[in-house]
């Protein structure tokens, strides 16, 4: 059974990118254009990891970071937080309890990425 | 005449009297023989007459040369004469030296018989303002400077003071000289006065505001740049000429100077006196008394307006490079992400993808061209194309082509402007990425709006003229609003809710073209319930 990501951005370019280079390596996926919008989606659902823009409208991505973490079920999903603000892994703890992160930053490099995406899948 | 005879001849008739007795006798003696011989041989009225002329010129004689002999035997005179450390000379009525010091003759030789003026400045007449010739009308102490040459031909400068030298009945027989050379202390003086002249003109010239201040906040001197901009304000308390108000500034750097005695610094903004505003860097130093004490305060200001400007240009240039550079990575995903979607979708032969990530990449192509649009109009590249038209047509050319946008975002666009405007003086390039910009912004705020009490979010583009205010464009939307803490940059700084659509140059742009066509931009808004931008261009001329 194919493991699930979601992706978290408001991009709908990136969007559709993340969607066909995952679909193509062939995991499942779905989409979220912000953080809110994602927190509702993992009421019913339990990604096996999550990519996750910074920037987004309603609810950024530190802050849905922080709600994941915070939470029973979603704490230990491993997250890949993709963004092109310089430094970004700034804004985020540096060892952060729950589940494994990483930091990649735009524009990313295809197989450098699934390589990152298969290590925390512990594939 | 008294005067006609030769001071030189007295002294020297005195000298021999006094030096030899016997020559005296002797000369007495001689002077009887020819008497006795005249009387023997002549006629008695003509010895007599002889002998009255002879005795009169002996009692005149002898009269001189008594009064050149109290001059020179001045009671204490040869005491300390030769000894003084400066010049000292005493002349007779026919200003004529009769007597020089040690000092006196070691540097303008021995001048016995001269005239002073000439042994002193080697000219023919007397010296105005003479105080020898004082000293001999009211017989009373006289001083004065005098530049002389002494025998080596160098200049020196004297301070002179003259004492009368009296007979014992009081009369003033010859005046007393002392002069003291005071070329030194003088070339110090003069040396000082430049060294003061000098830090006079510093403090006059120097490129920055710089007063002094008392106690009670007072300006008692300012400098020339301070006088010129913000006028002669000596008396004036500082608060008032920098503030235009009746108190003391709070955290005033000048009262910490006052207490505690140190350099303190602080940036400002002030008031000129023509209504400018203007940022100085402020530095407040103490001026200390002979007991240490801070009497006063100096305030050095420099006008770093421009600085500051310059500053503001390079942290925004700064932002611009950050945001830029964030904004291309975006950019380059979506292209990079489009040309992976038409790979893959040529790879499995499905058409659909293959369109799809060809629409990704002709959406980023129009963001790199919009974002240079913007940037040309940010800039100074873009020349202004003023032309007098109607904006009616531009509002509803943006409202047509937003309109598509807007539906497909879940957002109602109204339009509600009359079928004409006067014409007016507009570049309509600029006026159609000016709206387009508050468009975009009023889209993405619809979009990024969470509040979950709002039906639907709208938009609505306004617009009105009248003789009075001029052009007014206003858009108002119902979306997240403004928080008010980015409301007090919104216009010098990069606004962006990261919307889909937007470069986040937006405001810029549109804060660009409204300078550019001398109106103004303003804004209203409450965070969740929406905001409205108000451009304002100025009234059509009168026809």
């Amino acid at each position: 059974m194919p493991k699930k990501i979601l992706i978290i951005d408001d991009e709908a370019d990136m969007q559709t990118y993340l969607k066909v280079l995952f679909e193509k390596a062939g995991y499942e996926t779905m989409i979220a254009a912000n953080g809110e919008e994602a927190l509702v989606m993992l009421t019913d659902m339990q990604p096996d990891l999550i990519t996750l823009d910074v920037l987004m409208p309603r609810k950024s991505g530190l802050n849905f970071f922080q709600a994941l973490r915070s939470g029973d079920t979603t704490k230990n999903i491993p997250v890949i937080v993709v963004s092109g603000i310089a430094g970004h892994r700034e804004f985020f703890d540096s060892d952060p309890p729950g589940g494994p992160i990483a930091f990649v930053d735009k524009p990313i490099v295809p197989d450098k990425f699934l390589g990152q995406v298969k290590k925390l899948l512990g594939e | 005449m008294p005067g006609s005879i030769d001071s030189r001849y007295l002294i020297r008739v005195y000298n021999w009297t006094i030096s030899s007795k016997i020559r005296v006798a002797a000369a007495g003696v001689i002077l009887s023989i020819i008497l006795l011989a005249a009387a023997i041989f002549l006629h008695p009225a003509l010895f007599a007459v002889i002998t009255l002329v002879i005795l009169l010129l002996l009692g005149f004689t002898a009269y001189r040369i008594r009064n050149t002999g109290v001059a020179l035997e001045y009671p204490g005179v040869d005491r300390f004469f030769q000894q003084v450390p400066c010049y000292l000379t005493i002349q007779d009525k026919d200003m004529r030296i009769i007597r020089t010091n040690e000092q006196f003759r070691v540097d303008f030789g021995d001048r016995r018989g001269e005239l002073c003026y000439k042994a002193y400045k080697g000219i023919e007449d007397i010296c105005p303002n003479c105080p020898v010739i004082k000293t001999f009308d009211d017989g009373k102490t006289h001083h004065t400077e005098e530049t002389v040459v002494t025998k080596d031909g160098k200049m020196a400068r004297m301070i002179v003071y003259t004492a009368p030298v009296t007979d014992e009945t009081g009369k003033v027989v010859g005046v007393m000289e002392m002069s003291t050379n005071i070329t030194q202390v003088k070339d110090l003086q003069d040396q000082l006065d430049a060294g003061r002249r000098e830090y006079m003109e510093l403090f006059e010239r120097v490129p920055c505001y710089i007063s002094i201040l008392d106690p009670e906040m007072r300006i008692t001197r300012a400098n020339k740049l301070f006088r010129q901009v913000f006028g002669n304000n000596i008396g004036k308390l500082c608060h008032q000429v920098y503030h235009d108000r009746d108190t003391v500034c709070d955290d005033c750097h000048v009262v910490k100077t006052f207490k505690d005695g140190k350099i303190h610094n602080i940036e400002k903004t002030v008031i000129k006196p023509d209504g400018d505003e203007a940022r100085l860097i402020v530095y407040s130093s103490p001026i200390l008394d002979e007991k240490g004490q801070v009497v006063s305060v100096m305030e050095m200001a420099t006008d770093i307006t421009e600085v500051k400007r310059l500053q503001r240009e390079l942290i925004y240039m700064g932002k611009t490079i950050a945001f830029m550079a964030h904004r291309i990575k975006n950019i380059l995903m979506g292209l990079e992400g489009g040309i992976f979607v038409v790979n893959t979708g040529m790879e499995d032969k499905d058409d659909a993808m293959v369109n799809q990530g060809w629409n990704m990449i002709e959406r980023n192509v129009k963001k790199v061209s919009q974002i240079v649009k913007d940037l040309l109009y940010c800039s100074k590249e873009r020349e202004m194309n003023f032309q007098q038209i109607d904006p009616v047509s531009i509002v509803r050319n943006v409202y047509e082509l937003y309109q598509g946008v807007a539906k497909k975002a879940g957002v109602g666009l109204r339009l509600s402007i009359p079928d004409k405007l006067p014409v007016g003086r507009f570049d309509p390039d600029a006026l159609h990425s000016l709206l387009s910009n508050l468009i975009i912004n009023a889209i993405d705020a619809c979009v990024g709006d969470a509040s979950e009490r709002k039906d639907s979010h709208q938009i609505e583009i306004r617009a009105w003229c009248d003789k009075r205010c001029g052009y007014v464009f206003e858009i108002e939307d119902n979306g997240a609003g403004i928080p008010g803490i980015i409301g007090e940059t919104i216009f010098d700084d990069f606004f962006s809710t990261k919307g889909r659509e937007g470069t986040g140059l937006g405001l810029l742009v549109a804060h660009k073209v409204i300078e550019e066509h001398d109106g103004t931009i303003t804004f209203r808004s409450s965070e969740g319930e929406g905001t409205i931008f108000k451009a304002v261009f100025p009234p059509c001329a009168e026809e």
